[in-house]
């Protein structure tokens, strides 16, 4: 089953602000409780887009953005959350403080503030709550099995031929007989893809040169390094963090002005998509290896950018990943919004000049209200690594193979 | 090329010589006084271009201590936030795992404000004194107090350090054998794997990244300007943080009798006697090197050296990409992965580990002690008076310490924190501390991991150049 995105970007009443950060702020864990009860939701959030006058003098009113990754197609989820989250009015408590919301309709609601992601990337593809939670139950249960005997002078296939025959034996991991099916990268089309890139070479390279000379070097960056951001914005979002080994980041930026920079977005978000289908399918977003689940999503009629994300480890190990591995991909993206470091050439400099990037990432990162994991125990790494254990169990193996199993125990 | 006689030398040198040490935390009581005497100590730090041969001094400054000194707010908020904060925050307790018996709460000194002279709040400056024996360091200890006592500053604490000629700490390994070259120092700067940007450890110089990391200003103009060098990267403002750094000082009781009672506990014999090589065995592959000091990524069955000592730091882990050797989960190689930092290539994983390495400082107090499985007793406490310099505390000190030695996921392990300082004392039952020691045909796991380490306290210090340390006289 196919891990899917939810977006609900919602306008805020009039005058309801206060009201709505009450409710979220007091039925916090209400909210959690209805997610889990869905039984299909890794990750969702909550988050207040304040208020905002962009540099031009519009005004974006202040929103409420819902984002969840979930098991599952669309409209089931839509569906399965006006009836969890109403429970003991829940989800009329929150959006009675949005425009146009009427309870009598909610999955109606739901469709009309529906935002459709530009690009969504998934960890752990095709793995379900319930297959992450059998193989970590798997994992460890083969650990204690293998904790519990002597394996002297065993070859590593018979050990694995014994760890098979005892779990398999085993009615609770009947399950384990099945492999669970993870998508291979697609090699054909990502040469074909390669060679489309190639073919359009000279037009890309011309549109980079025509940014960096019409608009590249008319930017106004933000300029500023970690420590001129504020220590009230720091503080606010230092507060929410840390207190697993798990994160979350949302950032709302505004859109540089002018046509040029809706197609470079639209071009890279395609770019993106493709790549995340036909390459980034084993755990790693443009090499970055820690990241469950992201998204982006172009609001405000594609005049701002929203970025979701949930990763593992800290903030500061996250955002270093960004430049250590993707620097010109996120440069790519990120330099069509207002303030990013200065680019050149579209995927130059930007997000290589670490002190400005850090500084610009937190300085547009905004709180979230509510955050909901399912589990955060265990990194995207071990995610992947059991579903490797569990597809390896079942087959016959060669010495050298069941050598390779037996080290990811 | 760095001005080294505008460094302070404890950045450059660990002052292996000097073998004897107290440290102060001075309280200005009379700031006046204390920016005379620190003119004064402008001219007597050591720098970088002497290797004394008899005694050494050095110091380092709070935020706390900037702002009794009479540096405008202004110009305190351009140092680091970490700096600026103090290491006593409520987030940073989860970045740093500071719970338990290691809550700032209860420190002894340089925790959350409450009241008394040893809080974050009260500890404005830290002189350090080093000398070659201990009549010295005696003598020396008496000249400088007596000078302190006229000079506005009270001692809130003396810290006393005990260097063993093995170099080993208390648990009895040998320590502080791994250290990052200075690029630009005129050091050897041949093992290319280990020069690191002098702007990883000096402000106002490049970094790994090739940019300027965040050097405090001067914003607000205050004293002798002139005594300040303009900031290279092109600000026009003047930098009060070239040459200097920021040191991490973090008091560290090690139990020795728990750690070597784990080790005997897990390897015990039939007979349930200790097996002293297993033993060994086992804290050196949670530690990474023998207790010689010999690493285990080259040594992997027995200390090369028994009873000697090694600092062999001409290696890496290409060759053990299994752990088969050196445990991914141990302390050494999580805290500077090396060549093998994730699934990278070997080059690109050394570019990224020199983004977070760190100058260690370290120093042993208490008896002077080195346990073993049948010696693991030491008179009073023991344990590690932890330093270290760094740029920028949370690119280095504070991302060593959350994301390689706490993080239990590190790598591809699952509930494995840092055997040695990362697990938690009273863990609750959700979570699960373990050791894993790579091995063919199986993983073994050491379960039920202990916490052998407590914080009992801590401050971030600047570490001003000699220059600045003078400007500072001029507030």
């Amino acid at each position: 089953m196919n891990q899917s995105a939810l977006t609900l970007v919602a306008p805020v009443a009039k005058g309801k602000l206060d009201l709505l950060r009450a409710v979220l702020k007091n039925r916090q864990e209400d909210v959690k409780a209805a997610l889990k009860s869905l039984g299909t939701v890794h990750y969702a959030r909550f988050v207040i887009i304040d208020e905002a006058t962009a540099g031009n003098g519009e005004v974006f009113p202040a929103q409420l953005a819902f984002s969840s990754n979930f098991d599952g197609d669309v409209e089931q989820h839509m569906i399965d959350l006006s009836v969890k989250l109403s429970a003991s009015n829940l989800l009329d408590d929150i959006y009675n403080n949005c425009d146009g919301y009427a309870a009598s309709d909610r999955v109606g609601y739901f469709k009309k503030v529906r935002h459709k992601e530009a690009a969504f990337y998934v960890g752990a593809p095709g793995r379900t709550l319930q297959i992450i939670k059998q193989e970590k139950e798997l994992r460890n249960y083969i650990l204690t099995l293998i904790d519990s005997e002597s394996w002297t002078g065993k070859s590593s296939q018979a050990i694995h031929q014994h760890i098979q025959k005892t779990v398999l034996a085993n009615p609770d991991f009947a399950w384990a007989k099945e492999k669970v099916k993870t998508p291979s990268i697609r090699w054909v089309g990502l040469i074909l893809f390669a060679l489309v890139l190639v073919a359009l070479l000279p037009v890309i390279i011309l549109w980079a040169v025509y940014m960096q000379v019409f608009h590249e070097r008319k930017d106004k960056p933000l300029g500023y390094t970690p420590n001129q951001v504020s220590d009230e914005q720091l503080n606010k979002m230092q507060k929410d963090e840390d207190f697993y080994f798990q994160n979350q980041f949302s950032q709302i930026i505004d859109m540089k002005s002018g046509k040029a920079r809706l197609i470079t977005v639209n071009g890279l978000y395609l770019f993106a998509r493709m790549l995340i289908k036909l390459a980034f399918i084993k755990g790693k977003l443009m090499g970055i290896p820690t990241i469950h689940f992201a998204r982006w999503v172009m609001v405000n009629n594609s005049k701002r950018m929203l970025f979701f994300s949930n990763f593992d480890g800290s903030w500061t190990q996250y955002l270093g990943d960004f430049i250590d591995k993707s620097g010109w991909g996120l440069t790519g993206i990120f330099s069509n919004t207002v303030n990013f470091p200065r680019a050149f050439m579209l995927v130059f400099k930007g997000a290589y000049d670490e002190q400005k990037f850090l500084a610009w990432a937190r300085y547009t990162q905004i709180q979230t209200q509510i955050w909901y994991a399912y589990d955060t125990s265990q990194s995207i790494k071990n995610v992947n690594n059991n579903t490797k254990i569990r597809n390896e169990l079942s087959e016959s193996l060669t010495e050298k193979e069941a050598k390779i199993f037996l080290a990811r125990i | 090329m760095v001005d080294q006689k505008d460094v302070q030398g404890f950045i450059l040198r660990a002052y292996g010589k000097m073998r004897y040490t107290r440290y102060l935390l001075l309280h200005i009581d009379d700031a006046a006084s204390a920016k005379q005497w620190l003119t004064k100590m402008s001219g007597r730090v050591t720098d970088g271009t002497h290797y004394p041969e008899t005694t050494c001094i050095n110091l380092a400054v709070t935020s706390p201590g900037l702002r009794v000194l009479g540096m405008h707010e202004d110009n305190i908020r351009s140092f680091g936030r970490e700096f600026r904060e103090g290491m006593a925050t409520e987030h940073r307790q989860r970045m740093l795992s500071d719970f338990g018996d290691s809550d700032p709460h209860i420190w002894n000194w340089g925790g959350y404000p409450k009241g008394d002279n040893t809080d974050m709040n009260n500890i404005h400056l830290m002189l350090l004194l080093f000398a070659k024996d201990e009549d010295l360091i005696n003598q020396y200890y008496a000249e400088v107090t007596a000078e302190l006592a006229t000079s506005g500053l009270s001692i809130i604490k003396t810290f006393e350090t005990n260097m063993l000629d093995s170099n080993k700490e208390n648990f009895g390994f040998t320590d502080g054998i791994s250290q990052p070259i200075i690029k630009d120092i005129g050091d050897d700067e041949t093992n290319t794997h280990n020069v690191v940007a002098t702007g990883e450890f000096l402000l106002g110089y490049k970094n790994e990244y090739k940019v300027f990391p965040d050097s405090p200003f001067i914003v607000c103009e205050q004293g002798d300007m002139n005594l300040l060098p303009t900031d290279e990267a092109g600000s026009g403002l003047k930098d009060i943080g070239r040459n200097g750094s920021y040191l991490v000082f973090r008091q560290m009781e090690q139990h020795v009798e728990k750690f070597w009672e784990f080790m005997n506990e897990k390897t015990k014999a039939t007979d349930g006697s200790v097996d002293e090589n297993e033993s060994i065995k086992l804290a050196s592959k949670m530690v990474g090197r023998w207790p010689s000091g010999a690493p285990l990524a080259k040594y992997p069955d027995k200390d090369p050296f028994p009873g000697g000592m090694s600092e062999d730091d001409n290696f890496g882990y290409k060759d053990d990409a299994d752990g088969l050797n050196c445990p991914f989960g141990s302390h050494m190689r999580r805290n500077n992965p090396r060549d093998t930092f994730e699934d990278n290539k070997p080059k690109l994983s050394l570019s990224l580990t020199k983004k977070h390495r760190i100058i260690r400082r370290g120093r042993p107090y208490g008896e002077p002690f080195a346990g073993n499985p049948n010696n693991h007793k030491p008179i009073g406490e023991v344990g590690l008076h932890f330093m270290c310099f760094n740029s920028d505390i949370s690119k280095q000190y504070e991302f060593v310490q959350h994301t390689w030695a706490n993080f239990p996921r590190f790598q591809n392990l699952c509930s494995d924190p840092d055997p040695i300082n990362g697990a938690l004392e009273n863990a609750n039952n959700e979570c699960v501390q373990n050791f894993t020691i790579q091995a063919e045909p199986v993983n073994k796991c050491i379960a039920n991991l202990k916490s052998f380490v407590t914080i009992r306290g801590g401050a971030y210090f600047f570490f001003p150049s000699i220059n600045a340390i003078s400007y500072l006289g001029t507030l």
